[in-house]
């Protein structure tokens, strides 16, 4: 009977093993840098077409924009409570790996702040030209979980006259607008291959224009009837600033 | 030479704007003109020496029958490479250093017969084992460097039996326990969060293999015999064993700044492959005069894949939740479904004055069933970026179908 025990004893205690589990990373980084500091870095008016960020630098934001629905093309947007910044990446799908909501670090090393008509943005430098970070060196800049989280609370806008440079890169709300020939147009016409501008006119009769891609999923959408609240990136550009939605769930209607 | 005239012995993607002799694999002769016959590539011999000092003592007693034995073994190992490769040209011509390994063993055992019919067997053993030769260097296509922290591996054994022999059945059953500790593995894979081949080192590997196996015979008549056999085991890694990982084209960086990765494997109660862990035999056996003919059914399961150590680590979990499905596709180990196969032999034997001639045919894998896999293993090849453990599935090997084995025997 002994000899049964043991038996028994050490066949149990085989099976009842738990398989390890690896830890998962930890992003040990910090920013020092605010986004709005990083952003009077540079002068859109100045010169220079960009400046070299300092070495060392760390910036961390929640991202805004997403191109699943391909609307949001080759640029992630993050924003602190400071502001937003674009950063230029070189390929599409981030939304899998840089969802909205998701916290991310940026080391800035190697990179400069410029802009593209108008609107600030970082980037790597290439034969004196401002490129997208290449997926293959995301995991050199970028520092994420990739967690979707809460996004940012969008910045209300009721008027075109109260935007001024520290809307631009973020999330905004534009709420009460009519789309000109709303029900009528679609987002972009299948005879545009680029993008396509639509006209938001809101309650106090200023206009911000709604930029749509060619290749955005829901270009071919109708726009919609009545007053209606946008929820988008806000972009600046030579011509004013330019909405850009995600989704068509950013749309939210506020009746007729 | 496939229609050329000569062949230049180059890698095509070596980093010639940093050092255009890393490109070739014997600097000594960059730009010879090889043709058939000529050596191309790599060309080393690895030396090997090995002596070996037994003794074994005997005892055998009315109910008692021991044995102990002592061993030690001396290896000297070296590499002498011939050829100059030019990422590692200030070690790859010439002789390394000797690897020496003493190593030593005991083993002991004892049988007790309560009886005539019954016995009770215990054994035991200790050794350690030197490291095979190919998991002694970084490199052994080019470089002399060897392997860091290399050790014998320690290896503890013990099995516990009771033995039946009676006319009405024959029986053995066994407990055993083996043990294994700092075993050394080395592969050279493409890895996929560094963009390039590896070598890739694991040290200090320890695994533990316990189980019972039951075997019996019952005569059924005087030409019948029903045999059963089985075994039930548990082989599983004990503990996190350390990964070093180095390019393989012997100067590229990893990581910025960083040419040797080292990290752990969390691997520790996952099952070792390369065997079924379960495994069982029943057949009928018929003997008559020379005449043998056996049938059995087999049953194989506990068949794990074969991991992919550098699954287990945070490189490859990233940020995911425990629990979660994601997680699990990465470090969930397959476990193959039990297989059955039938397998069937026929032999005869004769006498002829004091020599005997015989045949013997075996048809393995009756049923022609190729969907049995013999192994799987999880792929070197990692999806980083997302994370994915689907992006690059297991592999799987089949059995092959229906075998035939014919043999003819003489012996004089």
């Amino acid at each position: 009977m002994k000899i049964n025990s043991i038996y028994l004893t050490i066949l149990i205690s085989a099976c009842q093993r738990e398989e390890d589990i690896p830890p998962a990373l930890t992003i040990d980084k910090e920013a020092n840098m605010t986004i709005a500091e990083l952003l009077s870095l540079y002068e859109i008016n100045n010169s220079l077409s960009y400046s070299q960020i300092p070495e060392g630098t760390v910036i961390c934001g929640t991202v805004t924009s997403s191109d699943k629905e391909q609307n949001c093309y080759k640029y992630l947007t993050i924003q602190d409570e400071t502001g937003g910044i674009m950063i230029v990446m070189k390929n599409t799908e981030l939304y899998e790996r840089y969802p909205v909501g998701a916290k991310v670090f940026v080391e800035c090393e190697d990179m400069v702040i410029g802009h593209k008509y108008k609107n600030k943005q970082i980037a790597l430098l290439d034969n004196d030209a401002m490129v997208g970070i290449p997926k293959s060196d995301e995991n050199l800049y970028l520092f994420t979980d990739g967690k979707a989280g809460p996004e940012p609370e969008p910045r209300i806008i009721t008027s075109r006259n109260q935007i001024d440079s520290t809307y631009f890169n973020c999330l905004v709300r534009v709420e009460g607008v009519r789309m000109q020939n709303g029900g009528g147009d679609t987002y972009c016409p299948d005879t545009i291959t680029t993008y396509c501008s639509r006209y938001m006119m809101l309650e106090d009769s200023t206009t911000i224009t709604l930029r749509t891609y060619a290749r955005a999923f829901f270009a071919n959408e109708l726009l919609p009837i009545g007053r209606c609240n946008m929820t988008g990136i806000l972009i600046n550009s030579n011509s004013g600033p330019l909405l850009y939605l995600r989704s068509l769930e950013d749309i939210s209607y506020s009746g007729k | 030479m496939l229609g050329g005239e000569y062949w230049l012995s180059k890698d095509k993607y070596a980093d010639t704007l940093a050092d255009p002799m890393l490109q070739y694999y014997d600097i000594d002769n960059a730009e010879a003109h090889l043709v058939e016959g000529d050596k191309c590539g790599y060309d080393y011999a690895l030396n090997i020496f090995r002596e070996n000092l037994w003794v074994t003592l005997l005892g055998e007693y009315e109910h008692l029958r021991f044995h102990i034995g002592l061993n030690g073994t001396m290896s000297e190992l070296w590499r002498t490479g011939f050829m100059r490769y030019g990422a590692y040209r200030d070690e790859a011509a010439g002789n390394s250093e000797m690897f020496l390994s003493p190593n030593y063993g005991a083993k002991a055992g004892i049988a007790y017969k309560i009886d005539k019919h019954n016995t009770l067997e215990i054994n035991g053993q200790w050794q350690t084992v030197a490291p095979v030769a190919a998991n002694v260097f970084v490199n052994a296509l080019y470089s002399n460097r060897f392997i860091n922290n290399l050790k014998s591996e320690k290896d503890l054994a013990a099995d516990f039996s009771y033995v039946m022999n009676y006319k009405f059945m024959r029986m053995r059953a066994s407990f055993y326990f083996i043990n294994f500790q700092d075993v050394t593995e080395h592969y050279n894979f493409y890895h996929d969060l560094y963009g390039g081949f590896v070598n890739y080192t694991l040290t200090g590997v320890n695994k533990q293999n316990i189980g019972v196996e039951l075997g019996m015979e019952i005569p059924i008549g005087k030409m019948f015999t029903i045999i059963m056999a089985g075994n039930w085991g548990d082989f599983v890694y004990t503990n996190r064993p350390t990964a070093s990982i180095t390019a393989n084209n012997g100067y590229s960086e990893l990581t910025p700044g960083c040419k040797e990765v080292v990290h752990t494997i969390y691997w520790q109660n996952y099952h070792v492959a390369g065997t079924p862990q379960i495994a069982a035999t029943a057949g009928l056996k018929f003997k008559h005069k020379d005449w043998e003919v056996k049938v059995n059914a087999n049953y194989f399961d506990k068949i794990y894949a074969a991991l992919n150590s550098e699954r287990y680590t945070p490189d490859a979990r990233g940020y995911l939740d425990e629990g979660s499905d994601q997680l699990n596709a990465i470090i969930g180990q397959e476990r193959l479904k039990g297989q059955f196969t039938l397998d069937a032999s026929i032999s005869k034997s004769w006498k002829i004055k004091k020599h005997t001639l015989g045949f013997s045919l075996k048809v393995i894998n009756i049923t022609n069933n190729k969907n049995l896999v013999t192994s799987v293993n999880e792929q070197h090849r990692f999806n980083y970026m997302n994370h994915d453990g689907t992006s690059f599935p297991n592999k799987y090997y089949y059995a092959l179908g229906t075998t035939f084995n014919f043999g003819l025997n003489y012996s004089f």
